[in-house]
Formats: C-alpha cells, sequence, structure tokens
C-alpha cells in the first residue's frame, strides 16, 4: 500500500506552524585536556516550528548531543544564539522537557516520586498535581507501579518513567537524547509507538537525538542529517510520511526511499569520516 | 529434603564446618600434645572461663567501661567526620585550606599519639573516647568526601535541566548518593572504634577490657586473656552487624554490596 507524499497532514503542520525553537549560527568548541581545540558544532542553524517533530541522526561525534545540551541550557555556545519563541536562550527553561538515553531516575524515589520531581522542585504538593502525575502513568501503562522503586522496573519501564517525568513540566517542548538507544530492539519498537501516541494526544514540539535511521524517519516530520568533523547538518530531508505511522509503516515504499536517501548521505561521507 | 541438601553446601555452612573443624583440632592439641595453658588454653577452658567471668560478675563493669567508650567515640567520630567531610566537599576554599593537613594528620599513626592523648586527657573515658573518635573520623570523612565525588554527572545534569536550586541539588541528589559510600566508611569505623579503645586502655587506664587484658597477661593468666578476646571481637562484631543492617535499610536501592573504601 502506497501513501501519496506530501499528505494533507503534513502540509498543515510545514506550512502553517510558526516557528518556536531558531538555531542561528550556533558554534561550539572545546578545549581538550591536551589543549587542542575541537569543534563540536560548527556553524549550525535549524528552525524548528511549533508541533513540529524533528529527528537528528548521525554518527557519533557529529555533535547531535551537543546541540541537545546547548537547546537544554546545559551547555553553552561559543557562537550564534538560540531563541525560544523570539527570546533568547540563557540557561534551562521550564517549558523544556528533557529525556536523556538513561533513565537517570532518583533510585531512593518511588516512581510517583520521580514523575512529581518538577512539581517538587516548585513546592508544589498538590492533589491535582499528583493525580495528574498518575495519570500519566496510567497513561503510559504503569499505573500499578506508582509505589515501587526504579530498581523493580525493567529499563523500557524505567525510560516511560522518565518520559512521564518530562511530561510533568507540562513542556512545549520535548528534547530526547537518544532515549531508547539503551533498550532492547522489541521495547524499543513500542516505545515509538507510545512515542507517537503521545505526541499526538498531547502537542509537542519534539527533538528527537537517534543513530538509528529507520527510528528517525518513523518518528519524525523531518530528519536532520548530521556528520562530524566538525558537526554540522549536512541535510535536512522531509519525512513526506502521512500520520498515524504504525510500525507497519516501516513496509511502506517511501519509508524505504527515505532510509536510503539517508543512508546514501552518510555513504558519500563515508571516506572523510575514515580518514580522521 | 532438596533444599536442605543444598543448603548443607552453602558457604555459611562450610564457614561454620571449618571452625568446628579448627575448633577440635585445637582441642585436641592441646589435651593430648601436653601444651602448657600458660602457652596456648584449651577451647573448653576458655568457654569455661568466659562462663565463671560472667557468672561471677566480675567482667561487668570493665565491660560497660569498654562500651561506654567505644560508643561515645564512635559517635563523636561520626558526628565529626560526618560535619568536616561536608564542609570539605561542599565548600572548595575549605578544601583547598584544609584537606592537605588532614591527609598530613591521617598519616600519623594514631596509635603512636594515643600515650600523648592519655597524658592530655587522663587515664579515664576522656582519652579513650578521643582515641576512638580520631580512629574513626578518617575513614568516615574519606568516604563522605568520595560520596560526595561520587555523584553522576549525568544526574546532575538532569537536576539542572529540570532547574533544581543548588541546594534541591544536594538534598535530592547529593546527599543521598553520597551515602553508599558513607555507610561503607561507617562499616569501616565500626570495627576501627573497637581497636581504638583498646589502645587506649592498653596505654593507661583503671578499667576496661583493654585494662583487664593487660592485668590478665602481667599474671600469665593466658585463658583469661583469651576469653576477653572473644569478648571484644563479639563487641566489634555487633557493632559492625548493626551499622551493616542499617546501612541495608537505609540504602535498600542498592542491593549489591556497597563498596568498600579502605581508610588507608
Amino acid at each position: 500500500m502506497l501513501t501519496s507524499p506530501l499528505s494533507a497532514s503534513d502540509e498543515t503542520v510545514q506550512s502553517r506552524s510558526r516557528t518556536l525553537i531558531t538555531i542561528e549560527n550556533v558554534e561550539k568548541k572545546f578545549v581538550t585536556h591536551s589543549g587542542d581545540v575541537v569543534t563540536a558544532l560548527a556553524r549550525v542553524s535549524l528552525d524548528i516550528r511549533e508541533n513540529e517533530f524533528v529527528s537528528v541522526v548521525g554518527p557519533s561525534g557529529c555533535g547531535k548531543t551537543t546541540l541537545l545540551r546547548i537547546l537544554a541550557g546545559l551547555s553553552s555556545v561559543t557562537s550564534g544564539e538560540v531563541r525560544f519563541d523570539g527570546d533568547r536562550l540563557r540557561g534551562p527553561r521550564s517549558d523544556v522537557g528533557i529525556v536523556f538515553q538513561q533513565a537517570l531516575l532518583l533510585p531512593w524515589n518511588t516512581v510517583l516520586d520521580n514523575v512529581l520531581l518538577s512539581p517538587h522542585l516548585r513546592n508544589d504538593r498538590s492533589e491535582k498535581t499528583r493525580r495528574r502525575a498518575e495519570e500519566l502513568l496510567t497513561f503510559m501503562g504503569l499505573a500499578e507501579f506508582a509505589r515501587k522503586y526504579p530498581f523493580e522496573l525493567s529499563g523500557g519501564m524505567q525510560q516511560r518513567v522518565a518520559i512521564c517525568r518530562a511530561l510533568m513540566r507540562e513542556p512545549k517542548v520535548l528534547l530526547m537524547d537518544e532515549p531508547f538507544g539503551a533498550l532492547d530492539a522489541m521495547t524499543r519498537e513500542s516505545l515509538n509507538v507510545e512515542l507517537m501516541r503521545v505526541c499526538s494526544e498531547e502537542k509537542k514540539t519534539v527533538l528527537f537525538i537517534t543513530h538509528s535511521i529507520p527510528e528517525a524517519v518513523l518518528l519524525g516530520d523531518r530528519v536532520v542529517v548530521m556528520s562530524p568533523r566538525p558537526g554540522r547538518i549536512s541535510e535536512i530531508i522531509d519525512v513526506d510520511i502521512a500520520r498515524p505511522r504504525s510500525l507497519k509503516t516501516m513496509a511502506n515504499k517511501r519509508f524505504g526511499e527515505i532510509c536510503d536517501q539517508i543512508r546514501t548521505i552518510f555513504g558519500s561521507e563515508a571516506p572523510m569520516v575514515t580518514s580522521l | 529434603m532438596k533444599n536442605a541438601r543444598l543448603n548443607l553446601m552453602s558457604p555459611s555452612y562450610q564457614v561454620f564446618g571449618l571452625a568446628v573443624v579448627l575448633l577440635a583440632v585445637w582441642e585436641s592439641i592441646c589435651r593430648y600434645g601436653h601444651v602448657s595453658p600458660l602457652v596456648l588454653p584449651a577451647p573448653s577452658g576458655i568457654v569455661v572461663r568466659l562462663y565463671v567471668m560472667f557468672a561471677e560478675g566480675a567482667v561487668w563493669p570493665h565491660l560497660m567501661v569498654t562500651l561506654t567508650e567505644v560508643l561515645i567515640g564512635f559517635g563523636i567520630g561520626i558526628a565529626s567526620g560526618l560535619v568536616v567531610g561536608a564542609l570539605v566537599s561542599l565548600v572548595p576554599a575549605v578544601e583547598k585550606l584544609v584537606y592537605p593537613y588532614l591527609v598530613a594528620l591521617q598519616t600519623v599513626p594514631k596509635v603512636a599519639v594515643a600515650p600523648l592523648l592519655v597524658i592530655w586527657f587522663g587515664y579515664g573515658l576522656t582519652s579513650k573516647v578521643v582515641i576512638t573518635a580520631l580512629i574513626c573520623f578518617f575513614p568516615i570523612l574519606v568516604s563522605v568526601i568520595s560520596g560526595f565525588h561520587a555523584t553522576d554527572r549525568d544526574q546532575l545534569d538532569m537536576m539542572k535541566a529540570y532547574g533544581a536550586t543548588t541546594l534541591q541539588t544536594l538534598v535530592r541528589l547529593r546527599i543521598p548518593s553520597a551515602l553508599v559510600l558513607i555507610f561503607a566508611g561507617l562499616e569501616i569505623a565500626s570495627v576501627l572504634a573497637v581497636i581504638g579503645t583498646i589502645v587506649g586502655e592498653f596505654v593507661g587506664a583503671q578499667a576496661g577490657l583493654g585494662y583487664l587484658i593487660m592485668t590478665y597477661n602481667f599474671n600469665l593468666d593466658v585463658t583469661g586473656v583469651f576469653a576477653v578476646l572473644i569478648i571484644l571481637s563479639a563487641i566489634g562484631m555487633t557493632l559492625h552487624s548493626v551499622t551493616r543492617f542499617a546501612g541495608r535499610r537505609y540504602i535498600f536501592w542498592i542491593r549489591r554490596e556497597p563498596v568498600a573504601v579502605m581508610p588507608h
């Protein structure tokens, strides 16, 4: 079954939404222990529209995590600037939720308390907030684990809790740094499906970093392809496959074409990577 | 049935079995090997002696003195180790200024300082408490410092990204994650506490189990010395088990053995 390219729903997302995040000529340099200057990001520019799902793929060392850390307010830029809604980014923002590669739950807190981290840090201990956290856990199929501790949960469940914790901030923007990278393939696929469900129910703008091309294509409205040394954007590819998507989408012809297109980009740059 | 068989093969049974064998060998050497009880008393003799000591009550006052010294010294060692360790870890200025001195102090053998402390603090309880506290202080200090250094960097980033203040990060992340190593330090200190008190009592005391050992030793009462040694290791083991138990209850999220931090 063929899905028509450039379906109606994608048109609306891409043409009518306004730009939420502007990344403009962002450059990031590190000084290593031996004193060498490493350019992690070289003049990266990218506009992310509201409610858009942007996947970022690239080999390790392409600066994708650096880019996410800058957007999270955890890392400063060497030059250039990042604007959220027109405001220059100066540090961690309250309307941004982050999910890291590791779940990074606090092991001494219950699942529920982990999800409530953000409200607790704001001294919000209201009944209403707690109910919202329980709703999120139920939505993620974790209702009966609210009183358990993270070590009693599998890796996939822990990552679901981490997603709930991020959503608890009621974020406009969700930053995800290879959130499913440490999980087995089956768990990963089911979490991909769940993430699509979350994003369809709660309007979110997502920047999703991964090293899996199929994952990037399945989830993204656009796929940003990055290449290393120095980290930069080689190409931005529109994923013109209609939503809702499912794991079946991966059997779609267009899906395969887009994946191939991305692989070709990596392939053409491979000699450069190996030479370094 | 199968389970019972398996249990007999379990390490704890094997350890116990080894103890029985060793005691039997020891007992027979003493009985049939013509070893003078002045050199090596038989286990049975030691057990009888222990019974007499407790039944007649002669050992109780000494036991109480030593226990008091151990517990107060351990307590002060914990409190000061925690406070200084927290200051050194959390206030960079203190770390730069004080840490070299702490390391220098640590290299001085506490046992060698004991006579001096007895001169300063007298033959009574105070000098033993000070020695015990000093000996307990360093492993706890080191464990607190390494505990705070061991905070996971990614977790720190996570807290920062979630907008936690420095104080919130301390209370919600750094202190709980430091506890794992702090309890390892407490375990080491709990064993050292008894050593500290006994050293103090050896150097100069009028009561206590260390004093009792010295007295028995002068009288060539080796059986008595052995009996007191058993009481001492019982105190040490109890203190260690209580600390370990408290640690396991408190840091329930670590199910593997906490990493041991050696004080030296």
